[in-house]
């Protein structure tokens, strides 16, 4: 059996499927986890590859970490895992712009 | 196995691959050395790190199948030293000879060009990662 490759560490955006309700202080609804708990839910977890890459950062300058492609790689997955975030938020946005610009 | 998975595969890569640059820079160093840290009339030994694949014991067949790499032990060469004759040499022993380290500079510059290329293209497996990436989230554009 093939297993299912995720493409993406943002553990939030799996949230976005009905099957797997993302923890979040947002009321529940049937069709899965409002998109504010999961944007919160996003923006933690970037936030996270960003205060990991600045910890690689500090560590490099102060001469404790002795590994340069650890911090470049730090700094590339905090990079990635931004841009994922605003991807993903551009795509809402659109999407809202769109209802709201609806004719009734 | 995501595509954050791949960069901290071959960080540790890269990370062995250091490690062999830096066994080589120690072995060139000491080429000649003929005594230990003590002052002792020891010749230096040849350094070479063990490499071994770690797999994940958890998480889907995939993820199992990959394999970091570890640095788990640098060994000393049991090779012979090299028997030279030079008594004039202040380390010399009682017959004249001299035993230099059994470090061949030859060989280390052939672990120095591999260790090299294999940094490099562990970079390259990070650089099209980086890519891929770039290229998914252009989807939609």
């Amino acid at each position: 059996m093939i297993t299912p490759v995720n493409p993406y560490s943002v553990g939030s955006l799996a949230g976005a499927l009905p099957s797997a309700p993302a923890a979040g202080s947002a009321p529940a609804r049937p069709g899965g986890v409002s998109f504010g708990a999961r944007l919160e839910a996003a923006i933690a977890d970037v936030s996270d590859h960003q205060n990991a890459a600045d910890v690689r950062l500090s560590r490099l300058a102060s001469g404790d970490e002795v590994d340069v492609h650890a911090t470049m790689i730090a700094l590339e997955e905090a990079d990635i895992t931004l841009r994922l975030m605003v991807a993903s938020r551009d795509a809402a946005v659109e999407a809202f712009e769109r209802i709201q610009n609806l004719q009734i | 196995m995501d595509l954050l998975d791949i960069f901290s595969v071959s960080a540790s890569g890269l990370t062995a691959q250091r490690v062999q640059l830096q066994a080589v820079a120690s072995n060139m160093a000491n080429a000649r050395t003929t005594r230990s840290a003590d002052g002792t009339i020891e010749p230096y030994r040849r350094q070479m790190p063990v490499f071994e694949a770690r797999r994940e014991t958890f998480g889907s067949a995939l993820e199992q199948a990959m394999a970091h790499v570890d640095v788990i032990d640098v060994w000393e060469s049991d090779d012979p030293g090299v028997l030279v004759y030079d008594p004039t040499h202040p380390d010399a022993d009682v017959e004249g000879y001299v035993t230099f380290p059994n470090v061949n500079i030859l060989e280390e510059m052939v672990d120095m060009m591999t260790a090299s290329r294999v940094y490099e293209a562990n970079t390259n497996v990070v650089k099209t990662t980086r890519e891929l990436a770039d290229a998914a989230l252009q989807i939609g554009r």
